[in-house]
């Protein structure tokens, strides 16, 4: 009996202890040698540091809740690298865990680089430096064990305010900033604080010009230096960026220079320390979480890790999340109300913490001509993946669903052609496609994107480019520069159709901006001299309209040629909301190259090189057409819609419809201009109008003759004409040529379309006939 | 039944046997001992040496080459470390035993075959598809040749009485004159050998000096043809080789081609040998004199590389002042250099994979008068008011006693000047310039006259070399390695270049002639 009562005092004793509330907090100095280069700024150009301005530490708290402890750090330097992050959890105090290790940079870009081992983040953070990396980690670990050893009953707490004009959007002018500055109070027993650690969203970009080889924590220096000496003595000071991809100091004053830096830093410990003295420290529950996440795919593959180290830390109801890089500030906004309506009180985002993976933009600014943007290597859809991967770190409330699995549609085989039936919204059409067309897509890119690179061909002439020896294989470079290159053509794409992209990018096991680069590669193509590779589109393209089409009033002939070989496919969609349309196209094509939608509406393209070069200012044409066509209800709605996203000049497009009188032919030159049917007959490219090359006119000469009886003429009269192999002609200048790759005749009043595919032999082999008229499938 | 002779000791009486002893001497003497003189006469009459080598050596062919021992040679050479650097198919080839593995005849039989001084000669310097070698055998090669001709697998051909064997197996034809085998993949090469006009074979002096003998394993000559890629250069090489097991030494002297000559003509003119100075020591080390200040120098090796900018008019264009009259770096160095020489030191001393680019880590050591330096160094002008601390202007920093001009990058990217005994100092990275200064100037020149000497030190070039390679593959960056098969090819690399201690050359231009001297040296063998 003796023995269970001393067992139960034992243990009544020992409960409180065990989860009793510990901390410890302390800095340790990292301020590096001079000419220690600086990371950050790629305008220095890896030159050695010349001046110390202020001194540079790492800051750890280290708190325990008797189950569950956590070592959070932070460093006034630019990264967490991968060297240095790997490093110090080797050089950790025996015992520790990873998981609980929390690295976090304060983002200064005037503290040492040099610790990069990796040849392309020289460039910006300079030599490797390894002595430079193996002291700065042995720091690391000596301030981790400092805390360690002063830890002592604590209790901790936190807080917010809202800071008006603290910080600026410099991506997007007005553009939406994080205005939360959150604060965290560790205190002892006595309620001395312990530590203070704030957080907010604001680059330390404020130290440049004649000062830009010196050393500086940037503002977290004046605002250590301020909350220091203002708070109770020994109190640490932290400071963890936040969503600051996109977000830097507000400066309505106009103040230079360190004036600006040291308003920023003192304004920063102010506020904090009043939100600091209203907080209510307890001794909270805490929960650390730690997962290695697959990323999504990205061009940039050779260049940047293919996992992420995610950690969030659980105070009592608020939630940390450690962004292994610069999310701006709209992933970190969205994260925080996802965060709060699954029942936490409130939520921060630190960034750069525990690794860089450069930056990650949101989906919708993902076609931005931006810094943020460019830098951002791993899809549109980095956002929402960092929102369900933290959602399943979340112990709160419930994750969201999962995206189900989309089993690849049926692919039906029309002799050398194939035939598909896509449904849904943007993305799950995409996603049907790129699944049903795997490896065709996967071939499209290699061939029409990286084969280009690997051969020089697309890779530029100036800059450094030209300098690389010949054993140095450029691709892996060029590819993401290639792809930050076309983004901007995103801008303006109607969304449902980037999401289409995605769509295809994940069914295909491709990254988004490889199949993206895919679509624009013809265009990429066009524009520096490479008609050789990629031919233009020589194609013949005419409707027949009023009486010369009798009681159809319109008929729609169409030959399009391509110098790639590719398997032509024919995809009839259901967009969700939107109009069902039939294209014909490529396995990789998301444009409408030739189509027609429920409406009767059809499209076709073709490229006249004299009216000029494409640029990269709007989506490739064929995207354009895309959204037209699944919007448009008829001919003037089509065309009003077409002219107000003018595709970039040097096309022809035809819209007609099933009114023929309505039949345009716009030419997209140095102005866009629309041309009307005559007698009856609208060609693509007038031959006397000089627009297109000899092949062209003769290709339409021979059109008009062919359809110049005074009689009406049919549909199976129309296909008979596209398949003419005019006697002493070669080449592109017959209407069926060797490149031809399919042929179709519409019919938009009854909805109805004849698609023929050319044999081995070159002829077109039966025509396949398509119906959109409501209820008909076939 | 056995061919061995048996001797057996009767047990019958003392007469009978004495009477067959009698009758075995008579026998011997009438018949045993008359047939084994008869068979040595006949053998000595077979393998008469009756053909001198220069009745089969013609004249005036493209190349020429003599092995004096060939044999003794291809093993002494089999056994060299220096195999090591080359794959191991390579080094497989070279032994004699290998030779006598692939003719499938024993040790025994090649070394009687193989015994003398072999001659190989033609004029497919491309193909060598009409290459003949002709070497003497031994008496017992010689009767060893006649019993192997009856062997299945050699035919006869007739050849309007030449008498040439083919061996079918290989498609060598071969013919026997006396004790000389002449062989050849090519018949007509192997009859225009053997049908010589008494004018037209190699006089007694030109085979004299193809012979003449000294410690090397092969030595000849090769006439270029013009449409040789050669041909440009030069138009005759004579060389010799002797490899030992820790070495190789061959000298070459190559009669150059005079238009090639003429046209490269400022780099040749006042070129002759004279005395080198000691390169500062690097994996990689030059010394070279031809002759010519830098200026000259410049162009002149572009004329070589046919390069697009090393032109006298870049050079100029660098030397130009800027339009704001502040020192421009090219301006600055070429001023610096122009007049340097004519003796130039160059070494790589290392790349440094740290650096923002892998970079290789020059220094070169100036000949030219160094008393005017200090003056010019302290005359440099300031950087304009709006420069940077760390703009690209050349800086004088005199307590270090150097110009150094702040680039991109570290001190390894950053070129600089100073005096270094009698001589410039230029280099490519301060710290390897400040390690060059840190020891005393070499004095004394190298112990041979030249024009260009080259020494390389494969193991730490091919070192750095795969550690910058690194770099590259890390990132897909170089074309045709993965990570893995990098490593792979990396490991033979090294290997290979771990069984060269140092490559040394030294060339120098004779009048119409350029000696080149090539050494390598192995590492040394572990010791046992």
């Amino acid at each position: 009996m003796s023995r269970i009562i001393l067992f139960a005092v034992t243990c009544l004793i020992a409960l409180p202890c065990a989860h009793a509330f510990e901390a410890g907090a302390a800095k340790v100095e990292i301020t590096p040698p001079l000419e220690t280069p600086l990371n950050g700024y790629y305008d220095r150009l890896g030159r050695g540091s010349m001046a110390v301005h202020d001194p540079l530490w790492v800051r750890c708290v280290y708190i325990s809740d008797g189950e569950t402890s956590a070592f959070l750090l932070n460093a006034d330097l630019c990264i967490i690298n991968e060297e240095l992050r790997d490093r110090v959890l080797e050089l950790a105090p025996q015992g520790v865990s990873r998981d609980s290790v929390f690295l976090t940079a304060t983002h200064t870009h005037s503290a040492q680089g040099a610790m990069c081992k990796g040849l392309l983040f020289r460039s910006v953070s300079g030599r490797f430096m390894p002595e430079v990396l193996e002291a700065t980690a042995q720091r690391f670990a000596e301030c981790m064990n400092q805390a360690y050893a002063g830890r002592k009953r604590a209790t901790i707490g936190h807080g917010t305010t809202t800071l008006e004009d603290f910080t600026e959007n410099r991506q997007v002018p007005d553009g939406p900033v994080d205005p939360q500055l959150g604060v965290i109070r560790v205190e002892d027993s006595d309620g001395n604080a312990i530590a203070i650690v704030s957080n907010v969203a604001a680059h330390p970009t404020t130290v440049g010009g004649v000062d830009m080889m010196s050393i500086s924590a940037d503002y977290p220096g004046f605002y250590y230096a301020e909350l220091e000496a203002q708070a109770s003595p020994g109190c640490v000071a932290m400071f963890m960026n936040g969503a600051e991809g996109n977000q830097r100091p507000a400066n309505p004053s106009g103040l230079r220079g360190w004036a600006f830096t040291e308003h920023v830093g003192k304004t920063l410990a102010q506020k904090t320390l009043e939100v600091a003295s209203k907080i209510k420290c307890v001794e909270a529950k805490l929960h650390v979480a730690t997962v290695d996440s697959e990323l999504p795919l990205s061009i940039a593959s050779s260049l940047l890790p293919e996992k992420a180290m995610l950690k969030t830390l659980e105070i009592e109801g608020l939630l940390l999340t450690f962004f292994p890089g610069e999310p701006c500030v709209e992933i970190g906004l969205e994260l925080r109300r996802q965060a709060k309506a699954r029942g936490y009180a409130d939520q921060f985002t630190v960034g750069l913490a525990n690794g860089y993976l450069l930056y990650f933009a949101p989906r919708e600014l993902y076609g931005n001509a931006s810094y943020e943007c460019a830098m951002s290597q791993y899809g549109p859809g980095i956002g929402e993946w960092f929102h369900t991967e933290f959602g399943k770190l979340m112990t709160r409330g419930e994750p969201s669903p999962s995206t189900p699995e989309v089993s690849p549609p049926a692919v039906e085989t029309l002799g050398p052609a194939s035939r598909i039936r896509l449904a849904g919204s943007g993305y799950e059409m995409g996603r049907q496609r790129g699944a049903a067309y795997r490896e065709a897509l996967q071939q499209a890119f290699r061939d029409n994107v990286v084969v280009p690179c690997d051969a020089k061909e697309w890779i530029p002439n100036t800059g450094l480019w030209p300098w690389a020896p010949p054993f140095v294989n450029q691709t892996p470079l060029a590819l993401p520069r290639l792809a930050i290159g076309a983004r901007p053509m995103l801008a303006t794409l109607a969304p449902e159709l980037m999401d289409e992209v995605a769509g295809i990018a994940d069914g295909a096991g491709l990254p988004f901006d490889a199949v993206w680069l895919t679509q624009c590669a013809p265009i990429l193509a066009a524009r520096s001299n490479k008609a050789d590779l990629y031919r233009s589109p020589f194609c013949t393209m005419f409707a027949l309209t009023g009486d010369r089409a009798g009681a159809d009033d319109c008929l729609v002939g169409r030959n399009f040629d391509w110098s790639k070989p590719e398997q032509p496919v024919i995809v009839e969609a259901r967009p969700k909301g939107l109009r069902r349309f039939v294209t014909i196209g490529f396995p990789w094509t998301v444009g409408a190259f030739s189509g027609m939608n429920d409406a009767g509406v059809v499209l076709c393209v073709e490229r006249v090189e004299s009216q000029g070069e494409p640029s990269l200012d709007s989506p490739p044409i064929d995207l354009i057409l895309r959204d037209v066509l699944q919007n448009a209800a008829d001919v003037p709605a089509a065309l009003e819609r077409l002219m107000a996203t003018p595709p970039s000049r040097g096309y022809h497009v035809l819209v007609a419809g099933p009114v023929g009188g309505e039949a345009r032919v716009v030419e997209f030159g140095a102005a866009p201009a629309a041309r009307e049917p005559a007698d009856g007959l609208l060609l693509g490219v007038l031959p006397d109008s000089g627009a297109g090359n000899a092949d062209a006119i003769a290709r339409y000469t021979r059109v008009a003759s062919l359809t110049a009886a005074e009689r009406i003429l049919s549909a199976e009269e129309l296909a008979t004409a596209l398949r003419d192999r005019e006697p002493g002609t070669e080449g592109q200048a017959r209407i069926l040529n060797d490149w031809t790759r399919h042929s179709v005749v519409f019919e938009p009043k009854a909805r109805r379309l004849h698609v023929s595919f050319p044999g081995s032999a070159g002829d077109l082999g039966e025509a396949v006939t398509i119906s959109l008229a409501s209820g008909a499938e076939r | 039944m056995s061919d061995v002779v048996r001797n057996y000791t009767g047990t019958g009486g003392s007469l009978r046997s004495g009477r067959r002893r009698r009758a075995g001497r008579g026998l011997f003497r009438k018949v045993v001992l008359p047939g084994v003189i008869l068979v040595l006469l006949v053998f000595l009459w077979v393998t008469r040496d009756s053909y001198d080598v220069t009745e089969c050596l013609p004249a005036g062919q493209g190349f020429s080459v003599v092995l004096s021992d060939p044999l003794n040679s291809l093993d002494r050479a089999g056994q060299s470390r220096l195999w090591e650097a080359v794959p191991a198919q390579w080094s497989q080839q070279v032994s004699a035993q290998n030779l006598a593995q692939r003719t499938g005849m024993p040790d025994w039989v090649v070394n009687n075959l193989f015994h003398d001084r072999l001659f190989l000669f033609g004029n497919d310097t491309h193909h060598f598809g009409d290459v003949v070698a002709i070497t003497r055998m031994t008496r017992i090669g010689t009767l060893l040749e006649r019993f192997h001709r009856i062997a299945p697998g050699i035919d006869r051909d007739f050849a309007g009485g030449l008498e040439l064997r083919k061996v079918a197996e290989s498609r060598v034809y071969y013919a026997v004159r006396g004790r000389l085998l002449i062989l050849s993949p090519s018949r007509e090469a192997l009859i225009h050998s053997l049908t010589l006009a008494p004018g037209a074979t190699m006089g007694e002096d030109a085979l004299s000096d193809l012979t003449q003998s000294g410690t090397e394993d092969i030595r000849g000559a090769f006439t270029v043809s013009p449409e040789h890629p050669l041909g440009t250069y030069v138009r005759r090489v004579a060389f010799a080789l002797r490899i030992d097991g820790e070495s190789a030494h061959a000298k070459c002297r190559a009669e150059l081609n005079p238009e090639w000559k003429a046209a490269y003509g400022p780099l040749f003119a006042k070129a002759h040998p004279v005395p080198l100075g000691t390169p500062p020591p690097g994996m990689v080390e030059i010394s070279a004199n031809f002759g010519i200040p830098v200026a000259e120098l410049w162009p002149a090796l572009g004329t070589v590389y046919s390069s697009e900018w090393m032109t006298r008019e870049q050079w100029e264009v660098w030397a130009n002042p800027s339009a704001d009259g502040t020192l421009k770096v090219s301006q600055f160095i070429t001023g610096l250099l122009a007049d340097r020489g004519p003796g130039i030191r160059l070494a790589l001393t290392g790349i440094d994979t740290n650096e923002m680019l892998p970079m290789p880590l020059l220094v070169g050591t100036f000949d030219g008068n160094v008393s005017g330096l200090p003056a010019l160094f302290k005359a440099i002008p300031a950087p304009p008011e709006t420069a940077m601390a760390w703009d690209s202007y050349p800086r004088y920093d005199e307590a270090l006693g150097m110009v150094r001009v702040p680039c991109i990058g570290g001190p390894s990217m950053e070129p600089c000047a100073a005096v270094y005994g009698n001589a410039l100092l230029a280099s490519t990275s301060r710290n390897a310039a400040e390690q060059v200064l840190a020891s005393a100037p070499p004095s004394g020149n190298l112990p041979q006259e030249g024009n260009l000497y080259v020494r390389v030190r494969p193991l730490a070039l091919a070192e750095s070399i795969v550690e910058a390679g690194r770099l590259f593959v890390a990132f897909d960056g170089l074309r045709g390695y993965s990570p893995e098969s990098y490593e792979t090819a990396a490991t033979e690399w090294l290997a290979c270049a771990g069984a060269v201690e140092e490559v040394t050359a030294m060339a120098s231009v004779q009048g119409q002639n350029l000696d080149v001297d090539f050494r390598i040296r192995s590492m040394p063998r572990p010791k046992q």
